[in-house]
């Protein structure tokens, strides 16, 4: 479990920094977090486990993450 | 057509043990078992749900929400589907990510957060009004006609933001209480923030934190704290640690779930899972207003959501399902 844990984590942290390609390159931050809103419900309402969960609600701060930094490029 | 000669043994067979409150008090701990009573519910596609998060019942019916569908789903208290409440839109009587229904005085209470609204409507679901709010609401509780609480799940909560807030049936902000948890770390947060709003018998509500709190708070309707009511030690917490960036966090899960019913709390606590992930449990604990556990029921699956009527639990299950089960002796 640790592992597989582990592993997520890092392709999630990999995926974001190499596959860094603005998908909005229009959108403001405003819908970054609608985005990120909209993810976490997503996330929250999946009713998984808790570390499940917790993946889930990394990756949407990952991509909100993205989605200001492209925005304040 | 085993499942149902057990069923149909379980349901005429299984004699009822008290009238008023089901589960008897001051016995010390019995244990209980709960049948399901509605047959074929895993062949039903309408029983199935993609993103359930709220049930409730009124006199005649049960209802389901559903945050992918955008739907409310009412069914008899057999379990026959009945008709479905709404569609996906912005419009009155539409909705967009439903997340919780309370219904009172004939009346559907329905929180949306993309909407971020309250709407009300009747039991057909005919708009009668609602109202904007200026967060994603996530949780509804009527506690009398002029007095509706919504609770928030703060995004990224700040320090001192509240999350919960009593309106008018105008919209018109009576009070707000209960503090976030703010550290910084939003994802670690937002679990610390997971509360269970449960209405009272008079016009009074309790908060229930799901990890690291064993306390309940009982709240009056204007907001204010009476009392904490301590969980009895029979209930464990279910430590886990969160792989959280840059550093994992332990967490002490509590309550997955909780629904109050004529003075007593029934409540799913969180078991582990096979891939040793904290989840549903297949077991409640049926708890005094004192906090002492007056029973124990046993489910046969792991249940995510629950509303109890008398001697019938109604559910939805590890696999989004709609479940109902009577209560029985063992």
């Amino acid at each position: 479990m640790k592992k597989v844990v582990s592993l997520v984590l890092v392709s999630l942290l990999l995926f974001s920094t190499i596959f860094f390609i603005p998908q909005k390159a229009n959108a403001d931050t405003h819908a970054c977090y609608n985005e990120n809103g909209i993810c976490r419900e997503r996330a929250l309402n999946s009713n998984q486990g808790w570390i499940k969960v917790t993946l889930l609600l990394t990756w949407c701060d990952i991509v909100l993450g993205r989605c200001l930094w492209v925005n304040a490029k | 057509m085993k499942r149902a000669l057990w069923a149909f043994f379980f349901v005429f067979l299984g004699a009822p043990i008290t009238t008023g409150n089901f589960i008897e008090k001051n016995l010390s701990s019995p244990h209980y078992l709960a049948q399901d009573i509605k047959l074929n519910s895993k062949d039903d596609d309408l029983a199935y749900f993609p993103r359930p998060v709220s049930i409730s019942f009124d006199q005649k019916n049960i209802y389901v929400v559903d945050a992918k569908e955008d739907e409310i789903r009412v069914f008899s208290k057999s379990g026959a589907f009945l008709k479905s409440l709404g569609r996906r839109g912005q419009a009155p009587g539409e909705f967009e990510s439903p997340q919780d229904i309370d219904i009172f005085d004939e009346k559907i209470y329905v929180s949306e957060s993309s909407n971020s609204r309250i709407q009300i409507l009747d039991i057909n679901g005919k708009y009668l009004g609602g109202f904007k709010v200026l967060f994603a609401p996530d949780q509804v509780s009527v506690l009398e006609k002029d007095r509706i609480l919504v609770s928030e799940l703060p995004l990224l909560p700040s320090p001192g933001e509240k999350m919960i807030h009593c309106f008018s049936s105008r919209g018109k902000l009576l009070w707000e209480n209960v503090e976030a948890y703010f550290s910084g770390d939003s994802v670690y947060d937002t679990f610390r923030n997971f509360i269970i709003l449960n209405k009272g018998d008079r016009e009074d509500f309790f908060l229930i934190r799901k990890s690291d709190d064993r306390f309940i708070s009982h709240f009056n309707k204007e907001g204010k704290a009476t009392e904490k009511i301590e969980v009895a030690k029979d209930l464990s917490f279910k430590k886990i640690v969160l792989p959280l960036v840059p550093k994992k966090k332990e967490l002490f899960g509590f309550c997955w779930d909780c629904c109050f019913y004529k003075s007593q709390f029934y409540w799913v606590a969180p078991e582990y899972t096979a891939e040793k992930d904290l989840g549903p449990g297949k077991q409640l604990a049926v708890i005094s207003l004192a906090g002492t556990i007056e029973a124990f029921i046993d489910l046969p699956d792991p249940v995510k959501k629950i509303s109890v009527e008398n001697d019938l639990i109604y559910a939805l299950d590890g696999e989004n399902y709609l479940r109902i089960f009577q209560i029985l002796k063992k």
